[in-house]
């Protein structure tokens, strides 16, 4: 739902600004999220629901993939650059979610 | 109304996602083979509903933002790429992000022609 109200607000009819912007701060929280619950005090069920069900739910594999396909004729530097935009930025920006998750799972256990 | 069926549609698209991640935990532990057979099986099923004829407009977005969205996961994708990338797994990194994104888009192309 929060994809679908995103992807209304940004206006963008191939959908691939709004699927852009969800993929990678999806990518983003999912990552610190799953580096912060190791040995917290988080239930399962929480880091679950947040993490499978909204996170999972809100980013997009499918939507990304059939945009980039229908696009590629029009526009094909913008759908090109914007498939990598997700790859690259979804990777680093997961990559720092997970060290800054890592942080502060380290320095919790130190406090103890 | 719409947003209604798009949380229906996407929670059961979610709901199976967990189902098969969970039967690939048991089949391939420590490997995220199911995720990437998620994604390109969603991705298959996009490109079908989006050429199916006598689908409502309404119906469409049911099953592309909520079904096949709810059901592909680009966050869960990345987060397994950095965790392969922090062990080193070089290799296994670039079959899973490039075979993702290759056999996703070949899907995404089947998947328009048998929906024709």
């Amino acid at each position: 739902m929060a994809r679908y109200g995103l992807n209304q607000l940004v206006g963008d009819p191939t959908n691939l600004v709004g699927t852009t912007i969800e993929n990678l701060s999806g990518s983003f929280l999912l990552a610190l999220l799953t580096a912060y619950a190791v040995d917290s005090d988080l239930s399962d069920t929480l880091v679950l629901g947040l993490g499978t069900g909204l996170i999972g739910g809100y980013t997009t594999f499918s939507t990304l993939m059939l945009a980039t396909v229908t696009n590629i004729d029009q526009a094909p530097s913008r759908t090109l650059g914007l498939l990598l935009v997700n790859l690259i930025g979804g990777a680093l920006l997961a990559g720092l979610g997970y060290y800054l998750g890592d942080r502060a799972t380290i320095q919790r256990e130190g406090s103890r | 109304m719409i947003w209604l069926w798009i949380a229906i549609g996407a929670g059961i698209g979610s709901a199976l996602r967990y189902g098969v991640t969970t039967m690939g935990k048991a089949w391939w532990p420590g490997k995220p083979w199911a995720t990437m057979l998620i994604n390109i099986s969603g991705a298959f099923a996009a490109g079908f509903f989006t050429n199916l004829a006598g689908l409502s407009p309404m119906a469409q977005t049911v099953l592309l933002t909520g079904l096949c969205g709810g059901f592909t996961t680009f966050s869960t994708f990345t987060v397994d790429m950095v965790i392969q990338l922090r062990n080193r797994q070089w290799s296994w990194a670039m079959l899973y992000e490039g075979g993702s994104v290759i056999l996703g888009l070949t899907a995404v192309w089947l998947g328009l022609v048998v929906g024709a």
